[in-house]
């Protein structure tokens, strides 16, 4: 690491000298950035937008250089901006997209970390200002730092700080690859990672039998544990053969494992429901999935919404060969959010009330979930013989990052009034929101190499900005490169900048408080009565009560 | 034309398609394309795994680097629709 979280000295003595008026401007800067673009997608009935010119030739600029002393903005391309701060001896200047700092000094763009927090942090705050919930109109619920009050720093004050990245193989116990591969892709997911590296769910408080939520703080514990030789999950194993179909020495499909472990999950954390349950799963994996079908006689359109925890897309075959170039991640997801013709007999309009006519049914993604999962659908089952099933071994192409916007139930119909086929088509350019609530980052893939029944799963992960191979026992560090060729099975993708909820307490919390309130108000009963018997039977009932509510916290 | 005259037009058509937004929604177009393509991961895991051994570390040489690369790997069927929206924006402008 750099001394200091920075590569260049010069930021460090500017900041201490004229700081404010830097990082004033910086933000200025930045904040601007992100009110023009947003001025750009909304403003359908044109508007006009301010371009800012080069200061030395004049040209008009979308994405200027912005000088951090004075008003001047610059281009890359003919040097002008780097001229300038070697002219007017100025020392820094500023990416107006990017934010990335150029210091005339260093001769180059430089890194200082408490710059890229600042910049981080003024993106973040202009967006938040920008996003409106669709139905309320309410503002985002901003961003706020932890900031540890004195009872938080008090109990921090005796733990011991451990790096937040940790990876760890994980033995091979007779065909459990698959296992194995779903384990890393869930201990890579930041926000599975973050849960239960704060303790949300401790195994040594939890009173459940089998608990696939204490397999997961106890796997967690294990990765994160200054042992690294190979871990073998023998308990979460053993879990997942008592709490699903998936027992035996069998080879198991990763897919099958994945749903089964997140539904075992679900099903042991504290307060999960069948209906908009918010625990860690539904939190981290739920989205939901709209579907509308049109009678194409009356017009009338039914929509039906569904929760899912994933996506699983078809590949794309051709008279029985696959077709290579049709297989990227975004032509599954447009073939998915395409209007398909259902069969005669698979639909009766409600208002019509007529059998025999045509309708078409479409797909869309009505809400986006913080955590994205997808399945390409490889193991082809042609008849209901398992014995058939075949492999489609072609490659998919997937990206480092997506926008989800285009396969949106806001964004799917627009699509096709304004642009339908021709140059930039599918590409949506007016949303509701910055663009920045529908990007997504890949952080893990799942692969699957050879044939059905002899295959083996290794995966990917990705820490920061660096990737890792992971083959059972086997961790190595890999590249993007290695990882977006590799023949991709399942892959994973974290919203870039997550929204938040006003924070609630939780309803069990709400429960626990109100009981005891009416403990408190039924012993003051009680002593008010002022007879012993009275006195005896409250507290007997405290007992019970108290039982109840350890009962409950165990349970939910 | 002479040069200086056309020097002028293109200043002031690339000024009309960005404070028109244009500008914008063409890029928009070339990242989506060249995303799904493969080519933005692509330049991106060679410039990175470039600078892990690059010493001195150099934007502009890492930058100068790969921009041949990056420009002659463009798919030929983005470049053609892209060049297809800039003439709409154009014909737009200049009619």
């Amino acid at each position: 690491m750099l001394e200091q979280g920075s590569t260049c000295p010069h930021i460090k003595a500017e900041l201490g000298e004229n700081g404010t008026t830097i990082i004033t401007k910086y933000k200025t800067v930045l904040a601007w950035n992100v009110n023009r673009l947003q001025a750009v997608r909304t403003s359908a009935k044109r508007r006009r937008i301010a371009a800012p010119s080069c200061g030395a030739c004049g040209l008009a600029l979308s994405r200027p250089l912005a000088c951090l002393h004075c008003e001047f903005t610059g281009c890359w391309d003919n040097q002008h901006a780097l001229e300038h701060l070697r002219d007017a001896e100025h020392s820094f200047c500023a990416d107006v997209k990017t934010g990335a700092i150029f210091c005339s000094q260093c001769n180059d763009f430089i890194y200082d970390a408490e710059m890229e927090e600042i910049s981080l942090e003024a993106i973040l705050g202009a967006e938040e200002k920008q996003t409106r919930f669709q139905v309320s109109q309410k503002l985002r619920e901003p961003f706020k730092r932890w900031t540890p009050d004195e009872k938080e720093a008090a109990a921090a004050e005796n733990f011991v700080s451990r790096p937040c990245q940790s990876r760890r193989g994980l033995v091979n116990l007779g065909q459990t690859c698959f296992l194995n591969a779903v384990l890393q892709s869930l201990i890579h997911n930041p926000l599975l990672r973050n849960y239960f590296l704060s303790d949300k769910h401790n195994w040594r408080q939890c009173k459940l039998e089998t608990c696939t939520c204490c397999e997961m703080d106890r796997l967690f514990t294990e990765i994160y544990s200054e042992d690294d030789t190979p871990y073998c999950p023998t308990t979460f194993l053993y879990n997942l053969w008592r709490t699903s179909e998936l027992s035996g020495y069998a080879q198991h499909d990763a897919h099958e494992c994945f749903i089964a472990t997140l539904n075992q999950i679900h099903s042991t954390s504290r307060g999960s429901t069948n209906v908009s349950c918010n625990c860690i799963i539904h939190n981290t994996f739920g989205g939901q999935l709209q579907s509308d079908v049109r009678c194409e006689r009356c017009g009338n359109t039914t929509t039906a919404i569904d929760p899912i925890l994933d996506i699983s897309l078809e590949l794309k075959t051709k008279g029985g060969d696959l077709a290579s170039a049709e297989n990227t991640l975004a032509a599954c997801l447009r073939r998915f959010t395409l209007p398909e013709k259902l069969g005669v007999k698979e639909y009766t309009c409600t208002k019509c009330t007529k059998i025999a006519h045509e309708a078409s049914k479409r797909m869309s993604i009505r809400q986006l979930p913080p955590v994205l999962s997808f399945q390409f659908k490889r193991f082809e089952q042609k008849t209901n013989d398992k014995t058939s099933t075949r492999k489609l071994d072609t490659p998919v192409r997937i990206p480092a990052s997506i926008n989800m916007a285009p396969y949106t139930s806001a964004l799917v119909r627009e699509m096709d009034k304004e642009t339908g086929s021709g140059a930039g088509a599918g590409v949506p350019f007016v949303y509701p929101g910055p663009e920045i609530l529908y990007e997504y980052d890949l952080f893990g893939v799942i692969n699957h190499e050879g044939q059905i029944d002899n295959g083996h799963y290794t995966n990917f992960a990705r820490f920061e900005d660096e990737w890792y191979r992971f083959d059972d026992d086997k961790v190595t560090h890999s590249s993007l490169g290695a990882c977006l060729s590799s023949n991709v099975y399942m892959c994973f993708y974290a919203k870039r900048h997550l929204d938040y909820k006003p924070y609630m307490t939780p309803t069990y919390i709400r429960e626990m408080e109100k009981k005891e309130k009416e403990k408190e108000r039924e012993k003051e009963r009680a002593e008010k009565d002022g007879t012993g018997k009275g006195k005896e039977k409250s507290k007997d009932k405290d007992v019970v009560m108290r039982e109840i509510d350890d009962a409950l916290l165990a349970t939910v | 034309m002479p040069s200086q005259d056309l020097d002028v037009l293109h200043q002031d058509i690339r000024r009309r398609l960005i404070e028109s937004g244009e500008w914008d929604h063409i890029r928009a177009v070339l990242y989506a394309r060249l995303n799904e393509s493969g080519w933005v991961d692509e330049i991106k895991d060679q410039t990175k795994e470039k600078a892990r051994t690059m010493e001195p570390l150099s934007f502009e040489r890492l930058f100068e680097g790969i921009k041949p690369t990056a420009q002659n790997t463009i798919p030929l069927s983005v470049k053609r629709e892209v060049n297809a929206l800039i003439r709409q924006s154009l014909q737009k402008h200049l009619s």
